[in-house]
């Protein structure tokens, strides 16, 4: 299998990839010895259940990529071919992709209940599932738009010499989509890394069951009576140390070996210099030792399957026979009719379900829906623009230092993982109890820090990418033109990085919309904290109980129901139409008024 | 008769009003022959090519190969790109033997198939390169191997040396004649698009004029000249004379 560009045997990544199989074999089977059932309520955090909490967290992102990758690679190459299915797909992830994971919470965890049972596989598929909706709907974009943006003579070339099917797709279309799924995996991984504290614990009605992990030891430490600062701060240091691994072993060698599908020479930022462990193993012995004996074996195995289901597939290649018209129409009709009745009884049935329980529950609490969703969208404003106030001008001042740049980049990704939680207990700590802001203002502080860190990374990330675009024959060129500082700021650099800055806003006020839930409702230390917010609201509507907390008042089933479709489906119109009337406008001027070409 | 284009035109079903590219186009090209088309950019020469090679359909009329009308991909035709289209993540050698899997050819005769075409085009030893890291001519020399490796009997080729430089081009042209005049290689019948007139005479046995729009082939002439050819011969530039003055009629 010479000519196949995923041939194992001299991708690095094999062996990656076979290590990652073993462990979730590893993990599965853990969790079927483990007991199913008897759930937790409270337990005290302990340390040494530290090394278990950050596996168990592992493999649920591990799984949950998996998921994600399947998704995105299946669904993206779809719509990218089907123009019907494209119609109705887009638009359906453009919603998904930028409302609030939590609102995906009940219906995620009641179908995983359901079809896995109460018990604690039901509730680790729900965990996983919830995970994957924060990983999944930007790696299927970038799936879509990779495929489309493959070189039109590329496609005829593959075309004309007869390559399609199974051979197409290894040989063509998946290669093609390898730099921007790579890319997106890395965003996924911080966004999946940013949920996991909400995601392991699960709220069954008004009660929350932990599930072993990083994110719940993190919530547990912040609500410990002892250590509490100790707990927090190790929690935070295992979970870097976890992302700064799978950044050296994982992300870095692919990012390295990715390089390769690159279509034009563009400078990267993804490499970031190093090639983490790819250099590594090539000057260490032992690595090298634990590579032949157990990797590469695995990794032949791999390849011989591979082989084999390339081989038997190609064999199963018919030649193109187009059955008769009459009966090929029939089928179409068929088919549309088929898929036009689902998605009608989809429509209606949902429709009608969402408009009865709204209708007979909705508590007095939805209408302060319209301000709170005004007041989040003023305190994502203001997190946004105070995070332009710092990002520009340092990476004005490292735009010309390298080093200085690869750090800003690494920072980012690891950063953008830090879950709220582990942030929550410091920054409350410090805004209402140390520096005594009080209540209402020191919570809203605390949360300004909390959005800041769910808002600013994004933007970040956009504009390195932007800046390091920037020709350097025009920088040059305005230095020969004498051009002062603030000129050239002005005229070329400003310019230049707008369109990435508006990319940089539509994500960053996804990852806003998506922090208000941890920052404008806080349970800090049998404290319970909270501002007027749709955060909040929708944190009292999916846990069913106002304050959010297990000594709230619960609120009837069909209530807690009705307030959360009624604010989940303002806060997507609101999202909606800022998107289409807002950002996406902004950027597609940008980046037609300020695009950079010759 | 090899190939032929029997009343052929194309439209393209853009968003405004239809878009007549080609109408009655006929012509027909003969086993052995090295077949010029030119014509000014958008006249719809590309168009003829991806017709004969069945990457579009014909709107109406017929292509007949061997005198049997084609529907779908030709796969006795074989396609220089002029902007390469080599894949970027595959190998000198992968490049040239995808072809070859695709047509089910077992692994190592079609590396040997591979080597033998690398050989030809004097890129042996960049096996192993990938595509960026060759010269434009080089990778076009490895567009060229790709399609000469399928054993086409018909091979085409769109602007093949309009993205190279001056210098990388006049020596490529030199090879591809002298490839084609090869009695041991089985490429012998070329359809070639150019809007490079000197181009077109020197290399071809008859130069295809498309002009206006929609494109229909205006002049069909022979070039009665022994080969190689000299540039600078007063028949020469004859040949290139009467074909501008007959494309500024248009």
């Amino acid at each position: 299998m010479q000519a196949l560009p995923l041939d194992f045997r001299k991708l690095r990544v094999g062996y990656w990839l076979g290590a990652a199989l073993l462990l979730l074999v590893a993990a599965v089977l853990a969790g079927l010895i483990h007991p199913l059932g008897g759930h937790r309520v409270y337990v005290p955090p302990s340390v040494w259940q530290l090394p278990l909490d950050a596996a168990w967290s592992l493999e649920r992102m591990v799984s949950a990529y998996i998921l994600s990758l399947a998704f995105s690679i299946s669904v993206g190459m779809y719509i990218a071919r089907n123009e019907k299915a494209r119609k109705i797909i887009l638009p359906i992830l453009d919603i998904l992709q930028s409302i609030p994971i939590v609102t995906f919470f009940p219906a995620a965890l009641a179908v995983a209940v359901r079809l896995f049972g109460g018990g604690r596989l039901g509730f680790e598929i729900g965990a996983i599932i919830l995970i994957f909706t924060s990983m999944a709907w930007n790696m299927a974009f970038s799936v879509y738009e990779s495929v489309r943006m493959i070189p039109r003579d590329m496609l005829e070339a593959a075309e004309s010499f007869g390559i399609r099917g199974l051979q197409k797709f290894v040989t063509l279309l998946l290669p093609a989509c390898v730099p921007g799924l790579l890319y997106n995996s890395i965003v996924s991984w911080a966004a999946g890394w940013f949920a996991l504290s909400a995601c392991e614990i699960l709220q069954v009605g008004n009660q929350s069951v932990p599930l072993p992990g990083l994110g719940s030891f993190l919530a547990e430490a912040a609500q410990s009576k002892h250590h509490a600062i100790e707990l927090n701060l190790l929690g935070v240091a295992v979970l870097l140390g976890v992302i700064l691994l799978l950044d050296f072993f994982l992300w870095r060698p692919l990012a390295h070996w990715a390089e390769r599908f690159r279509n034009e020479l563009t400078v990267s930022t993804m490499t970031r210099g190093g090639t983490g462990v790819a250099g590594w193993y090539q000057h260490g012995a032992i690595p090298r030792l634990i590579v032949r004996s157990v990797l590469l074996p695995l990794n032949k195995g791999v390849n011989w399957a591979v082989a084999r289901v390339h081989g038997s597939a190609k064999r199963l290649v018919l030649p193109r026979v187009a059955p008769p018209a009459p009966l090929l129409r029939a089928y179409e009709f068929l088919q549309r009719m088929i898929g036009w009745l689902v998605l009608a009884a989809i429509v209606i049935c949902g429709g009608y379900y969402c408009f009865a329980v709204v209708h007979h529950h909705l508590p007095a609490l939805a209408w302060e829906i319209p301000a709170a969703i005004g007041s989040s969208f003023l305190r994502i404003l203001l997190a946004y623009v105070l995070s332009l106030c710092w990002i520009i001008p340092v990476l004005l001042w490292a735009r010309t230092r390298p080093r200085a740049m690869r750090l800003l980049s690494s920072l980012a990704q690891t950063l953008a993982g830090m879950p709220p939680i582990a942030l929550t207990f410091l920054v409350v700590g410090l805004f209402v109890h140390h520096l005594q802001f009080g209540p209402r203002w020191g919570v809203e502080l605390a949360g300004l820090v909390l959005l800041m860190n769910g808002v600013q990374w994004y933007v970040l990330f956009n504009m390195i990418g932007g800046i390091s675009r920037i020709p350097g024959d025009l920088v040059e060129a305005c230095g020969a033109m004498g051009l002062s500082r603030w000129m050239r700021f002005r005229r070329l650099l400003l310019p230049a990085i707008l369109p990435s800055l508006f990319t940089g806003t539509l994500t960053a006020f996804g990852g806003g919309w998506n922090t208000l839930i941890f920052s404008e409702s806080i349970a800090y230390q049998g404290h319970y904290y909270s501002v007027l917010g749709i955060g909040w609201l929708l944190d009292v509507a999916s846990s069913g109980s106002n304050p959010p907390i297990a000594s709230g008042v619960p609120l009837p089933a069909g209530q807690a129901k009705a307030l959360l479709l009624a604010g989940v489906a303002c806060l997507i119109v609101v999202i909606v139409i800022l998107n289409r009337l807002v950002w996406k406008r902004l950027q597609a001027w940008a980046a037609d008024r300020f695009r950079i070409e010759y | 008769m090899l190939m032929e284009l029997v009343n052929v035109s194309k439209v393209y079903q853009t968003d405004g009003p239809p878009a007549t590219i080609l109408a009655d186009v006929n012509f027909a090209v003969d086993a052995g022959q090295f077949v010029c088309v030119v014509g000014q950019s958008g006249c719809g020469k590309s168009t003829i090519l991806r017709l004969i090679n069945g990457l579009l359909p014909v709107t109406t009329g017929k292509v007949l190969f061997k005198d049997k009308p084609l529907s779908g991909i030709n796969l006795q035709c074989a396609m220089v790109f002029q902007n390469f289209a080599l894949l970027p993540w595959l190998t000198v050698q992968q490049n040239v033997m995808l072809a070859l899997e695709a047509r089910g050819m077992e692994l190592e005769a079609a590396k040997k198939r591979a080597a033998f075409y690398i050989d030809k085009v004097a890129l042996d030893g960049f096996e192993n390169a990938y595509p960026r890291e060759l010269s434009g001519g080089m990778k076009q020399r490895v567009g060229l191997a790709r399609a000469m490796a399928v054993e086409p009997e018909l091979l085409l080729m769109d602007e093949p040396f309009s993205a190279l430089d001056p210098l990388t081009s006049i020596n490529l042209r030199e090879e591809l004649l002298d490839i084609w005049a090869d009695p041991n290689l089985a490429v012998s019948t070329v359809v070639m698009v150019t809007h490079i007139i000197e181009e077109a005479v020197e290399m071809a046995d008859r130069v295809v004029l498309v002009a206006g729009r929609p494109g229909r082939i205006v002049a069909d002439i022979e070039i009665a000249m022994p080969r190689p050819r000299q540039k600078h011969s007063e028949q020469f530039t004859r040949y290139v004379d009467s074909i501008f003055s007959l494309m500024a009629e248009c």
